[in-house]
């Protein structure tokens, strides 16, 4: 319980802050139960950790989970009414989640607020998204903010040519999330695949910056037609963030990779300064229908009261 | 111009890394390894030193109270962090190892005592290897568990290995080479991308003359 009425205040503050400017985009407020069926999250994979979370049985026997995301019983809710998008849809939810993280400092209980934006894939629709998420951050007066934009799709198509065994792709990836190019290097030696497309990857490092120059060294190592289409749609996203006026707030990340195994196109995590981790983070997840049997593709991004509060507050502590 | 914060363990490692500084412009006058200051500014007062326990480093870098960090690799290894490993300073050159008596035989028992200051390096080793473990954390003194005969092995950093030698005891297997590496907040990278990379070219250009 908290009984600090300035920080409570400060949350609610938060609370109307975001749902102000979802409104103001069109996104309508939906809800979603607090219990869900176990089923449903361990039918689709590697969403949610199972580990993380919190599990209790009714008294037939039933499992059933404490809400740990909203997107897919969104996706499900969605799938029984449209097989197909026929429409766009525009939701926006802040409730809480409930995940055990391994980290016993976290709080089981955080209070999620995000969008879901069910339209085709296109890069405006994508471009509007991320300028939405950089207005509400805006609005909640963070200083230095930006926002990293990568793409799936990048990756898996340079990766998909490399013989490599489970275990030895989680390693590779998380050399490319550190950016650590010496053990890149040295990963590859042993290897085999074809030099140009060992020298890609050991370029992914360096393909983080202003978007205009990332694109033009992506360009220079981009050896398939796919990998050309991606490029040119998030040069597309970039041009579409810049007739909104926030050119100066992002950057192209090149090594931003899933997290989350059911983004399926553009990514992107939002940062501001003096605050060591992303406070808010997004994607494309075209494919989360299929496991449904819908066609619904979408896009959407989250962050979390508590952490957009702990950002400000360390934003105000080195101000002094 | 916005201040880079940079975290560093005193020591052997601290006193290369800002002679490599040196040799790439960046200039801390007021630095001398005796002095117990904690904080020292460089010349143009936008690179700010900060001295903090080696295993903490990580961790402010982690949180962004620093941008950046130079850190031995076994550190990193040993408790990974979500920053980026940017360099590989090639300074603060040792070896992660298994030392003992010479006569000791790994996988001759059922179950192996291993004293460490890095239980999850030792565990993970170990682990690959199918040899059973039972891992006693230390903090330091590592040479004397199997003396005293609180372990059967130690996993501990090798530099010259004088210690060892002079404990009577040798290095049975090496697990792996580290030395320092440069990492960065994820956060301060995408917010102070030029800095960074600009600061990190210098370094790799002092890192050409040092070599």
């Amino acid at each position: 319980m908290n009984l600090d009425l300035k920080e409570v205040e400060q949350f609610e503050q938060t609370v109307r802050s975001l749902s102000k400017r979802f409104s103001t985009y069109g996104f309508q407020r939906i809800k979603t139960p607090a219990f869900e069926r176990y089923d449903l999250y361990s039918k689709v994979t590697s969403s949610v950790n199972r580990k993380e979370m919190v599990k209790v049985i009714d008294p037939s026997g039933e499992v059933f989970v404490l809400r740990p995301d909203v997107t897919i019983p969104i996706t499900q809710e969605l799938s029984h009414a449209h097989r197909k998008l026929t429409s766009e849809h525009r939701f926006y939810y802040i409730q809480e989640v409930f995940r055990r993280s391994s980290d016993p400092s976290e709080k089981i209980e955080r209070t999620q607020a995000g969008i879901e934006y069910f339209t085709e894939k296109s890069p405006e629709a994508d471009a509007e998204t991320i300028s939405l998420a950089l207005q509400t951050m805006k609005d909640l007066e963070f200083d230095n903010i930006k926002i990293e934009i990568g793409h799936s799709a990048f990756f898996d198509e340079m990766i998909g040519q490399l013989p490599l065994t489970e275990n030895e792709l989680d390693q590779l990836k998380a050399l490319i999330q550190a950016k650590n190019s010496v053990e890149i290097a040295l990963f590859l030696e042993n290897v085999e695949a074809p030099s140009d497309m060992k020298h890609a990857i050991s370029q992914i490092p360096n393909l983080y910056g202003k978007p205009r120059e990332v694109l033009k060294r992506a360009e220079q190592v981009s050896s398939t037609p796919r990998m050309q289409e991606t490029l040119s749609y998030i040069a597309e996203v970039c041009r579409g963030l810049a007739s909104y006026g926030f050119e100066d707030d992002i950057v192209l990340d090149f090594g931003l990779i899933n997290r989350m195994d059911y983004y399926s196109g553009i990514l992107f995590q939002g940062y501001v300064g003096r605050f060591g981790k992303p406070v808010l983070m997004g994607g494309r997840y075209d494919r989360l229908g299929h496991e449904f049997g819908a066609d619904l593709p979408a896009v959407g991004f989250a962050c979390e009261i508590e952490t957009l509060l702990k950002a400000s507050d360390n934003q105000r502590l080195f101000e002094r | 111009m916005e201040i880079l914060t940079v975290a560093m363990a005193k020591g052997r490692i601290a006193n290369q890394a800002i002679t490599l500084l040196t040799e790439a412009g960046i200039l801390f006058s007021d630095y001398d390894h005796k002095s117990r200051k904690l904080i020292f500014m460089d010349e143009t007062k936008s690179i700010k030193l900060i001295f903090v326990k080696a295993v903490d480093v990580p961790t402010y870098v982690e949180q962004g109270a620093a941008d950046i960090g130079v850190i031995g690799k076994d550190v990193l290894l040993e408790d990974p962090k979500d920053v980026y490993e940017l360099l590989d300073l090639g300074i603060g050159k040792c070896k992660v190892a298994i030392a003992g008596f010479p006569d000791t035989e790994l996988g001759a028992r059922t179950q192996l005592k291993v004293a460490s200051k890095y239980p999850n390096i030792a565990k993970s080793h170990f682990d690959q290897k199918g040899i059973r473990t039972d891992i006693i954390k230390l903090n330091g003194s590592v040479e004397l568990a199997p003396l005293i005969g609180l372990a059967d092995c130690i996993v501990d950093i090798v530099e010259t290995g004088t210690t060892l030698k002079e404990n009577g005891l040798v290095v049975l297997e090496t697990i792996t080479e580290v030395s320092a590496r440069l990492i960065v907040n994820k956060a301060s990278y995408a917010i102070k991308t030029e800095r960074i990379q600009d600061f990190i070219s210098d370094v790799k250009k002092g890192l050409e003359v040092y070599s």
